[in-house]
């Protein structure tokens, strides 16, 4: 037994040191990738967007442990999951990049550049910066993580500081790390690296809530304190905050444009602009196929099951994930005119908009054409004209604005890959019983691949778009109004009209359509216009509903069609009526914030809860 | 060892001539020889060796000249002469005079001395005279030397000494109660015969394997004797840690049971007969799926929340499963349950240890038992759900009570007239995916035997079952669950020299399985969640439809099959060498064993063709169908790689035993090391030293003191050695002399304490614990196109460099009675286990600190305490009537002293700590709410003395909880500790065994108690309605619920609401139901045939067996099987059965 001393003196050699990642620059780079892969994916269907009240997946996943249906009704506490989770999950990363920031070093040899590390580390600051500002948009009330703590330090038990400190120290972050970073990088396989126009895109983001009602001079917060006794909101308004957030984004509009960013375009032959393409490729195409609207995008993104979730179920779809009537009603006519201007009562009746030609009761005779190559209506790509509705569709889906056809698939709709009419009433090919049918009778369409194929598990490769240059646009319009109407009106209506060009529509200050002649009614309409042109994408809505504070608007009642009607009717005293205002889900507002995980409140006695948690 | 040292004068020739002339002497020689061969033997196999050696020992020539030769006083003549016999050339002939006077006792010296000079001093002592001729020693007795002694005149007494089946015992040992060296051994035909001393002397008869026995003469000439088999009280021997103890002297905390006990049931793991018949096991059979049918089952219960709980098992002293080992395989079986009996195994006996022996062979002509048996076999109970019409009436119900109208109405017409089963099915889902009955069989032989140089045994035994799962016979594949197993073991034990024996084991298993490729709880799971009006399990024109769940029947029948093979290899060879020649007592073991365990399954599956489901018929009356998703042709084919595990063993070991007058020693000192590679980067390895000594003064008082010292590769260098000592002391209260009195009635007392420590190093979660990690986590694509992908790597553990394994310091305190001779055997052990630095995860720590993996440490501690009991009385009232009654109960309750929780949560209602491991939680119901309870019953709104619900919207008929944190509304923080836990703290076993003339009958129930579980945990679709007629079956006992109107708070469910409930799915106290159960286990009747019938056909024995498995279960849950380990019923189901068998020797 000569070998006794050493029989157990067996140590695994498979296992990486510090000192062997940052010696190499293959692991470098894999350090910073592990610290990336937190962007979030936008082709989420289960988080943010269902939050706010553009989405409306199916309310019976909630057995099945689909968790957002309970926050949606507010079956949501300090001790739920929260699917995003950022609380939980960011701190990693972020400590992970300090880790990064204290060990990267340049390895010549190994082609590693002085330059390339300097890069590197300004990556590192702005996915600081960027979680930072996650962290804080959704929870409000959020330490700021300057370092990376040991474990046994007496600093764990942070505390939240107050918001503008947040917002200030994040900001100088992403100034700083665009100072660094290029605009954009000429190798290929640099897409999807920090820049300096995403540090300025996050930014201008973060200015934008900054400056919002929510959390400027809003004194419903004023008793929200930390463990201190600092109060981490502003009762007090500062108006220079929208001044601000106006100028971050012209400083964004100005590097992007200076940088051969711009809205995406598609024209038909006689040089017009086709709005049904436009709107939809501006989404589907991705940088390297010319859409230069994008200006930070996630490389990979779950799109396959995004468009698994939203196709018709008789075509191999799962067909649950649907949008909600209010995002319907959203949707302006092709006149340019909103079609609703509000609810009149408990059973969803609609104040018509005299003035758009509107109207909710019966069935269309005949097929609309309008001038586009979009051919998801029995068309034909290469035709300059195309359906957008066959005779006999409901009149409320009828001469709607391009963007209505682009994102909302409704009973009745062609579906052109199965050459057939969408069946969503109950018992048909694509609706109920099955929890997984439309359950108020709308599947999303925007962000989904047209040819989408669940059977085949054919999806067209594209990008996650985290931020696109027309929210830049609607967020200075907004950003401008708010500061000052009558200074910038001018400025604000260019960039509405930039949008609405694009999207098909009339433009403000054209045929018949006037520009919103005070501060409120260009509020009214660029909320609506950013409701519609962002509608379904990456939270905005969720995000613009808190920032405006209109927790009313996801509280109470939700509307679509009868999912248990079998007949194409509108009767509203036919039970088996399909197309018929019903209510499909009944939500509870609970706050503002998201809540921070029962958990960490358990573990730090310095954090306090945010209010209505 | 061929010579005695120092003798040198003993080659003397013999001739043929010599032979001849001692032909008839010589006859008798022989018998006599091999009288005592075999009883020397017999006791070498089964007395073990430290009992046999006190005996040579103390006769072993010692070159220590101070040695006392007193320590010689008790041995008899006899044992002297075969002490001579074994360690020389010689051979003693000996007349029917000389046996008489074997017994008595001499003194003498025997260091190094002659043969000559020992039997000088012999004849010296004892008045004999010898002879040498040539290697033959002729023995002849000194004249009517007995009759001095005894004054008054002696009485002869014969007899015959047979076993329950009349079948003769030879070598049986016959001997006067008062007067013990007075004693003889039956002969071939199982006669003696005994001079006595007086009319009203008492003999007793021992014989290993059997009960003792004691007779009165009672003027008697002729006593014949049937012995009863079963453990031998006297001698009984108990397997312990490295070795076995005479069972006097263990005063560790160990349940030994005859492999017999073992035999209950047809199951294919002898895991599932452990709960309610070993005292200390706290088991459960979860799930009856061939294969996977194992118990789980805990020693004393569990004391951890992490890490390995399960017990060390050994086979043969090596770690091996006890799942695949046939009862048939087995010799002996020990639990070793406190420190005392399992510190030597140091880090490795923190959960206890299972000892199992092989059969070995005996010396004896060749043995052959054929046993078989074949059980019919059914579930104990399925769930059962309601039928189309009810299902869709119900959900109509729901919806008008909602305001919504019904919607089924047609439906439910043309269902219950049996319109269209195509278009209008009812299907019964667990129905159509399992059969009726399914079956096991099971056929063992046993062959042993053996000469003194050479033992053997070989066991072979097959078992094959059936499942439950349906097949479609259309199909020339079966996808049915089918099980094959063959086992086969062969031990041989072989005397290379006198004091040299060898030991070489081989055994193993190969294991066939056939079943679908599908899981098969999946398939019960999916049974579960598809409605029975979805569609046909095919449809007439053999469609096959789906929804979006699958369809059950199909997965069951239609996706091929998977095979899978198993082999295991298990190997052992020991060479052990009596060390007499150092000092006496002492010996030396080595042994290896390798072991080798291989699985690799192919799967041949496809996918039919699915179809939705038919809408309706064209006017030609074909089905309106179409195709969902288009199917394989052909069954594909995937094969998995092989990989299994393997290890290795050695081990080495000093055996020391001495008596010393009054006093006894025993000493074990081992060296052991294993190697077990599974095929991760590294072996799993571990070595260590152990040692154990014992100390009984007067058979009475007895101290023990045990130690393991070894470690594993698990922790960094400089901690991966442990210490773990015990000790134990016993006092045998009956054998004092002031208890005599009572000796008729109280035959045994004795009480017993240890403590001591043991280990853990199986630690979960974390290998290599002292090493810090980076981890490889998602990494990130870069390119518009996402071409350029990088995995990421980030922060991993921390390393602990002082990690080191958890402690367990247990504590014991037990009583052994024996009443009336021992008919009435009683044990009571009270235990104390303490475990501490438990290996875990710190969980104070706050995310916000960027932790991604928390960092792990040694600090929980959990306390675990209990009680087990156990009496059995066995009674032969006469030689017709036997009636044994057999009970046992375990109760362990643990308790979390520490898990690192926030010390916000510790003493909150929220708190674990405090509570044991794998304590429910949940809400506190408060019965469900009333019209009164509510200000506004539409909208929900609810007096503002109620605290608020915050799941969901609540109506008259939901369930109403208590606010527990006192905040006025009710959310998870009002979640606390209800009922107890899933795992039962009490297991219980009781039984009768019965025998009258060739009838015998035993029965045995197994019982559980403070076990509970929350029903529909987990499944939103449990509570009826709740999947909104998509998914989900109801129970039939759906009525049993709130009405309006009928709005009982005595119900089952709640108010039912279109979709799901979510105040009323929450956890809580509603759906929390005590599964404790009683089951009738095993059901035996067997009847053996005549002894004389079986003699005219050249057999021994024949024992046909009926028996019922699992025939009958009590329990207050009556929904499904209580102990099966589902929230809603639909899992594999426990099997009972009905089976028969023989059992034949010849």
């Amino acid at each position: 037994m000569s070998s006794c001393s050493d029989y157990l003196d067996k140590q695994p050699d498979d296992q990486l040191t510090l000192d062997m990642v940052f010696n190499n620059k293959t692991n470098t780079e894999k350090w910073l990738a592990g610290i990336y892969y937190a962007i979030p994916d936008p082709y989420s269907y289960g988080d943010v967007d269902p939050q706010g009240d553009d989405m409306c997946p199916s309310p019976r996943w909630e057995q099945f442990g689909f968790k957002v249906i309970a926050y949606q009704v507010g079956n949501f506490s300090p001790s739920s999951i929260w699917t995003k989770n950022y609380w939980n999950t960011l701190p990693q990363k972020i400590r992970s990049a300090y880790i990064f920031l204290d060990n990267v070093k340049p390895l010549p040899d190994q082609g590693l550049s002085e330059k390339e590390a300097e890069y590197m580390k300004a990556e590192a600051k702005f996915l600081i910066a960027y979680y930072h500002s996650l962290l804080l948009t959704y929870y409000g009330a959020v330490p700021i993580i300057r370092d990376d703590q040991d474990v046994s330090s007496d600093n764990l038990m942070v505390k939240q500081e107050p918001f503008y400190d947040v917002v200030d120290w994040i900001n100088n972050e992403l100034l700083e790390a665009a100072k660094v970073l290029p605009p954009n990088y000429a190798e290929p396989k640099k897409y999807g690296r920090a820049t300096s126009v995403m540090c300025l895109a996050i930014r201008a983001k973060l200015l934008l809530f900054a400056a919002s009602p929510l959390v400027n001079g809003n004194t419903d917060f004023a008793d929200v304190k930390n463990c201190d006794g600092t109060p981490i909101f502003s009762s007090t308004p500062d108006h220079e905050r929208w001044n601000d957030a106006a100028k971050a984004c012209k400083e964004l509009i100005d590097l992007a444009e200076a940088n051969d960013y711009g809205l995406y375009y598609e024209y038909l032959s006689d040089g017009s602009i086709d709005p049904f393409m436009s709107y939809q490729n501006a989404i589907m195409n991705r940088y390297d196929e010319g859409n230069r609207e994008i200006l930070f995008a996630r490389p990979k993104a779950a799109y396959d099951g995004y468009d698994y979730v939203t196709q018709p179920r008789g075509t191999g779809g799962s067909g649950a994930v649907g949008v909600t009537q209010s995002l319907v009603d959203a949707f302006f006519m092709k006149n340019g005119k909103a079609p609703i201007l509000g609810y009149s009562d408990a059973n969803n009746t609609p104040i018509i908009n005299p003035e758009s030609s509107y109207t909710e009761s019966g069935f269309s005779t005949t097929d609309e054409v309008r001038k586009t190559r979009w051919k998801e209506v029995k068309g034909n790509s290469l035709a300059e004209q195309n359906k957008v509705t066959l005779a006999g569709t409901y009149n409320m889906y009828c001469n709607r604005e391009p963007r209505f056809y682009v994102s909302v698939m409704y009973n009745g709709s062609w579906y052109n890959r199965s050459s057939r009419l969408t069946n969503f009433y109950y018992g048909g090919a694509d609706g109920g019983p099955t929890h997984d049918a439309p359950q108020n009778g709308y599947l999303v369409r925007k962000k989904v691949d047209p040819n989408a194929d669940p059977v085949n598990k054919v999806y067209k490769l594209r990008s996650g778009i985290l931020y696109r240059l027309a929210e830049a646009y609607l967020s200075y319009a907004e950003a401008l109004n708010e500061y000052d109407y009558t200074s910038n009106v001018t400025t604000i209506v260019k960039y509405l009209n930039l949008i609405r060009e694009r999207a098909g529509i009339p433009q403000y200050g054209g045929s018949g359509l006037e520009i919103p002649e005070n501060q409120e009614k260009m509020r009214d309409m660029i909320h609506q216009e950013r409701r519609v042109e962002l509608n379904c994408e990456n939270g905005i809505r969720f995000d613009d509903i808190r920032r405006w504070k209109e927790g009313f608007r996801i509280d109470g009642k939700f509307w679509g069609m009868n999912f248990n009607g079998t007949l194409k009717s509108d009767n509203a005293a036919d039970p088996l009526a399909y197309f018929v205002r019903t209510t499909y889900q009944t939500r509870k507002f609970k706050s503002y914030w998201m809540p921070i995980p029962q958990d960490d409140m358990d573990k730090n006695p310095n954090l306090r809860q945010l209010p209505g948690w | 060892m061929r010579y005695l040292p120092g003798h040198h004068s003993s080659k003397i020739n013999y001739t043929s001539v010599n032979q001849k002339k001692k032909f008839m002497t010589k006859k008798t020689l022989f018998l006599h020889y091999k009288k005592r061969v075999q009883c020397f033997l017999i006791l070498s196999v089964f007395l073990m060796q430290p009992a046999f050696h006190v005996y040579s020992n103390t006769l072993e020539s010692n070159s220590q000249k101070n040695q006392s030769t007193g320590q010689a006083a008790n041995q008899t003549i006899k044992d002297i002469l075969n002490h001579i016999e074994r360690n020389s050339k010689y051979i003693f002939i000996y007349s029917e005079d000389v046996h008489k006077i074997l017994g008595n006792k001499v003194s003498i010296s025997l260091s190094n001395k002659k043969v000559e000079a020992i039997l000088d001093e012999l004849c010296a002592q004892t008045g004999i005279t010898y002879k040498t001729s040539g290697r033959q020693i002729t023995i002849t007795a000194p004249p009517v030397k007995t009759q001095k002694k005894s004054p008054k005149e002696k009485v002869k007494v014969i007899g015959n000494v047979t076993d329950m089946n009349g079948e003769p015992l030879i070598g049986v040992s016959v001997a006067l109660k008062n007067d013990p060296a007075l004693s003889v051994i039956t002969d071939e035909s199982g006669s003696y015969n005994i001079m006595v001393p007086d009319n009203s002397a008492v003999l007793q008869f021992k014989f290993i394997g059997f009960a003792p026995k004691e007779e009165t003469i009672d003027k008697r000439k002729i006593v014949n004797v049937v012995l009863q088999e079963g453990e031998s009280k006297l001698d009984e021997v108990v397997v312990v840690a490295y070795g076995s103890q005479r069972k006097e002297s263990v005063v560790g905390s160990i349940t030994t049971i005859s492999p017999g006990k073992l035999k209950i049931g047809t199951s294919r793991s002898i895991s599932n007969n452990l709960a309610g018949t070993v005292s200390g096991i706290i088991g459960v059979q979860r799930s009856g799926e061939p294969g996977y049918d194992n118990s789980s089952f805990w020693i004393r219960g569990i004391s951890t929340f992490q890490g390995a709980r399960n017990p060390l098992v050994l086979v043969d002293g090596i770690e091996r499963s006890l799942n695949n080992i046939d009862p048939d395989e087995i010799e002996s079986f020990s639990v070793l349950k406190d420190a005392s009996a399992s510190a030597v195994y140091g880090v490795r006996g923190a959960n206890g240890v299972i000892l199992v022996n092989t059969k070995r062979g005996k010396i004896s002509k060749p043995t052959v038992v054929l046993r078989s048996e074949f059980a019919k076999t059914a579930p104990v109970r399925l769930p059962d759900y309601i039928g189309s019409a009810q299902y869709m009436q119900l959900l109509d119900d729901i919806r008008v009570d909602n305001g919504y109208s019904p919607i089924y109405t047609n439906q439910i017409a043309k269902t219950k007239a049996n319109y269209d089963p195509d278009l209008y099915p009812d299907v019964d889902w667990i129905n159509e995916v399992t059969k009726d009955n399914a079956s096991n069989q099971r056929v063992t032989l046993d062959i042993s035997g053996g000469s003194e140089r050479l033992r053997y045994s070989f066991v072979a035994a097959y078992y094959s079952e059936d499942g439950i799962l349906a097949r479609d016979v259309t199909k020339e594949w079966d996808s049915s669950i089918k099980l094959k197993r063959y086992n086969m073991r062969s031990n041989i034990d072989m005397n290379l020299t006198p004091t040299t024996s060898m030991r070489f084991n081989i055994g193993g298993y190969l294991q066939d399985r056939n079943a679908p490729p599908q899981g098969i709880d999946f398939i019960f799971l999916k049974s579960f969640v598809t409605p029975p009006f979805a569609h046909p399990k095919q449809y007439s024109t053999g469609e096959i439809a789906m929804t979006e769940e699958p369809n059950p029947w199909a997965l069951s029948t239609q996706t091929g099959y998977t095979r899978s093979s198993a082999s295991q290899l298990e190997t052992l060879f020991s060479l052990e060498q009596d060390l007499k020649s150092i000092t006496p007592g002492l010996k030396a073991k080595v042994s290896f064993s390798f072991d080798r365990y291989s699985v690799s399954s192919v799967s041949r599956s496809k996918k039919p063709d699915y179809y939705s489901p038919a809408t309706g018929r064209t006017e030609e009356g074909d089905l309106v169908i179409a195709l969902k998703s288009a199917g394989d042709n052909f069954l594909g084919y995937t094969s998995s790689a092989d990989w299994g595990n393997k290890s290795t063993y050695l081990e080495g070991n000093l055996n020391y035993s001495r008596t010393f007058g009054i006093h006894s020693f025993d000493g074990l000192f081992i060296a052991q090391r294993r190697n077990y590679d599974n095929g991760s980067q590294l072996p799993f390895r571990n070595q260590g030293l152990a040692g154990r000594l014992s100390y009984t003064l007067s058979g009475r008082y007895i101290t023990e003191f045990n130690f393991g010292y070894n470690g594993s590769e698990n922790f960094a260098k400089g901690h991966r050695y442990g210490f773990f000592p015990s000790v134990a002391a016993g006092w045998i209260l009956s054998e004092e002399s002031f208890m005599e009195p009572l000796r008729d009635k109280i035959s045994k007392l004795k009480i017993r304490a240890s403590y001591g420590q043991v280990g853990n190093d199986q630690l979960d979660g974390r290998r290599f614990a002292y090493i810090p990690t980076i981890a490889t986590v998602d990494g990130y694509y870069y390119g518009a196109d996402r071409s350029y992908s990088i995995a990421g790597y980030s922060e991993g553990d921390f390393g602990i460099p002082n990690l080191s394994w958890e402690t367990v310091n247990k504590m014991n305190l037990g009583l052994e009675l024996g009443l009336f001779q021992g008919a009435v055997e009683a044990q009571v052990d009270y235990f104390d286990e303490r475990r501490r630095d438990i290996f875990m995860q710190r969980s104070s720590i706050p995310a916000t600190g960027g932790y991604s993996k928390l960092p792990w440490d040694n600090l929980g501690k959990v306390n675990n305490k209990g009680i087990e009991v156990s009496l059995n009385v066995n009674k032969q009232f006469n030689k017709n009537l036997f009636i044994g009654f057999f009970g046992n109960m375990t109760y362990a309750n643990n308790k979390i002293i520490e898990m690192d929780e926030p010390y916000t949560v510790v003493g909150s209602s929220r708190a674990q700590t405090g509570h044991s491991v794998g304590q429910w939680f949940g809400l506190v119901a408060d019965g469900l709410f009333t019209s009164e309870d509510f200000s506004d019953e539409n909208l929900g709104i609810l007096n503002p003395e109620i605290p608020t619900h915050t799941y969901g919207i609540v109506r008259p008929g939901d369930i109403k909880y208590k606010d527990i944190n006192g905040d006025k509304k009710i959310d998870a923080l009002d979640k606390t500790a209800i009922g107890g836990t899933f795992n039962p703290k009490i297991v219980y076993g009781l039984g009768l065994n019965m025998k009258y003339k060739h009838v015998d009958f035993g029965v045995m129930l197994q019982g559980n108690g403070k076990t509970y579980n929350m029903v529909g945990n987990g499944s939103g679709s449990f509570i009826p309605g709740s999947g909104n007629g998509a998914v989900g079956n109801i129970l039939s006992n759906v009525n049993d619920r709130w009405t309006k109107e009928n709005p009982s708070q005595d119900v089952f469910y709640p108010r039912l609401s279109m979709g799901l409930s979510s105040n009323n799915s929450q956890a809580s106290t509603w759906w929390l139901k005590d599964v404790s159960m009683l089951r009738l286990k095993n059901l035996e009747l067997g009847y053996s045939i005549p002894t004389g019938l079986m003699r005219q056909m050249h057999l021994t024995d024949l024992r046909i067996i009926l028996r019922g498995t699992n025939l009958l279960t009590f329990s207050d849950f009556k929904l499904w099987d209580p102990e099966m380990s589902t929230t809603t019923g639909s899992s594999y189901p426990i099997m009972k059965s009905l089976s028969a068998g023989f059992e034949l020797r010849f």
